[in-house]
C-alpha cells in the first residue's frame, strides 16, 4: 500500500461522512460547515490528482465564496432546527432511500465494469504513439498511468515529436504546434524548461484560452446575467431590497 | 494484508468513479430527503462537486487537461446557480418565515 493509496482512502472516508452529516444534520449551520469540510478534502484529492490550479480554485471558489454566501444566508435567516426527523420510518422515506442506494448502485457498478470492460480499447486510444508491437503486446489490465511518463528523460520525451517532423532539430512547423497544444499531451519540457507539466496552470490556461475560448466567454455571460437575476430578485416585490 | 486485498485497494480510476457515485448518491438523497431549500442547494452542490471529481480523475487517468478545463465551467455554473437559488430562499423566508419547500408552491407573480 502505497502512500497514494492511504491518502486517497482517508480522504475518501472523510468525504463521504462529511457528505452524509451535510444531508443528515438537522441544524443548516452545521450542515454548511460539514459541506466545507467535504469540499476541501475534495480539493485535497484534486491536489493528488495533478490537478493542482483546479485544487486551488476548488479551496478559493467553493469552500471560501459559495459557503461564504451559504453561511451568511443561514445566519441572516436564523433558522430552527427542523422539528421533524429526517429519517422517519414511512413508506415514502423507505423507497427514497432505497432509490438513491440503487442508483449509487447503478453508478457503481457501471464506473467499475465500463471501465474494465472498455480498458483494453483505452489502452490503446490513450497511447497515440503506440506501434504496432505496442498493440500486439497482450493488456495486462492497466491504463498507461502518467507516473510513467514523467520516468521518461527529456530526450526520450522529445522521441514522438521526432517522429512528427521527422528530424529532431528541426522546428515544428505551426499546423503542428497547434494539433499539439490542442492534445496538450506535449512533452511540455520542451517549452517552458519543465514549467509546463501535466495539470500545471500553463497547460490548463493554455487550452482553456484556446481551445475553450468560446465557452469561456459564454459563461462570462453567464455570470453576468446570474447578477442581474440576483439583483432583480433582491429588488422585486417581496424581496430584502424592495423599493415601494 | 492479502495479495488480494492490497490489489483491490491500490487507486485505480475505478476507485475514483466509485468514490464520485457514492458523493452523487448522497446528493440526490439529500435533495430527496430534506425539506429545507438551503440544504436542498447544499446536496446539488455536493452532486456537482462528484461530477467535478469525475472530470478531474478521468482528465489524468486519460492524461488529457480538457477534464480540467471543464471543471471550471461547472465551478462558475455551480456558483451561479447558488446565488439565484438562495436570492429565491431569502425571497420564500421573508414572505413565509420558513424555508421549507412546501411554500414553493404558494409562490406565484
Amino acid at each position: 500500500m502505497t502512500v497514494e493509496d492511504l491518502l486517497f482512502h482517508s480522504f475518501a472516508v472523510m468525504a463521504v461522512l462529511s457528505a452524509l452529516f451535510v444531508v443528515f444534520n438537522r441544524n443548516p449551520v452545521y450542515s454548511a460547515l460539514f459541506l466545507a469540510l467535504c469540499m476541501s478534502v475534495l480539493g485535497a484529492m484534486f491536489f493528488t490528482l495533478n490537478a493542482y490550479f483546479v485544487a486551488v480554485a476548488q479551496i478559493t471558489v467553493y469552500a471560501g465564496a459559495v459557503m461564504v454566501l451559504f453561511v451568511m444566508v443561514v445566519m441572516l435567516f436564523d433558522l430552527k432546527r427542523e422539528a421533524e426527523e429526517i429519517l422517519k420510518f414511512s413508506p415514502v422515506t423507505l423507497a427514497k432511500v432505497l432509490a438513491a442506494a440503487l442508483l449509487c448502485g447503478f453508478l457503481v457498478g457501471t464506473g467499475w465494469l465500463g471501465v474494465t470492460a472498455v480498458k483494453g480499447n483505452l489502452a490503446l486510444h490513450l497511447a497515440p504513439s503506440a506501434t504496432a508491437a505496442d498493440l500486439e503486446k497482450p493488456i495486462d489490465g492497466k491504463i498507461p498511468r502518467m507516473e510513467e511518463k514523467k520516468e521518461t528523460s527529456p530526450d526520450e520525451a522529445r522521441e514522438p515529436l521526432a517522429k512528427v517532423s521527422g528530424n529532431p532539430d528541426e522546428d515544428l512547423t505551426a499546423a503542428e504546434e497547434a494539433r499539439l497544444v490542442e492534445n496538450a499531451t506535449v512533452p511540455e519540457s520542451r517549452v517552458g524548461g519543465g514549467l509546463e507539466e501535466f495539470g500545471s496552470t500553463v497547460t490548463l490556461s493554455r487550452v482553456l484560452f484556446s481551445k475553450f475560448v468560446f465557452a469561456f466567454e459564454a459563461v462570462s455571460a453567464l455570470l453576468l446575467v446570474a447578477i442581474v437575476g440576483a439583483v432583480a430578485l433582491a429588488r422585486s416585490k417581496g424581496g430584502t431590497h424592495h423599493v415601494s | 494484508m492479502s495479495p488480494e486485498l492490497a490489489r483491490v485497494l491500490h487507486v485505480s480510476l475505478n476507485h475514483y468513479l466509485a468514490l464520485s457515485a457514492i458523493l452523487f448518491s448522497v446528493g440526490v438523497l439529500g435533495v430527496l430527503l430534506r425539506k429545507n431549500a438551503i440544504v436542498i442547494l447544499m446536496s446539488i452542490e455536493l452532486m456537482l462537486n462528484a461530477v467535478n471529481l469525475d472530470f478531474v480523475a478521468f482528465a489524468k487517468y486519460n492524461s488529457n487537461i480538457d477534464g480540467q478545463a471543464m471543471v471550471f465551467f461547472v465551478m462558475t455554473i455551480a456558483a451561479a446557480e447558488a446565488a439565484v437559488g438562495l436570492a429565491i430562499a431569502v425571497a420564500v423566508f421573508k414572505r413565509f418565515k420558513e424555508v421549507n419547500i412546501s411554500y414553493f408552491e404558494k409562490l406565484k407573480g
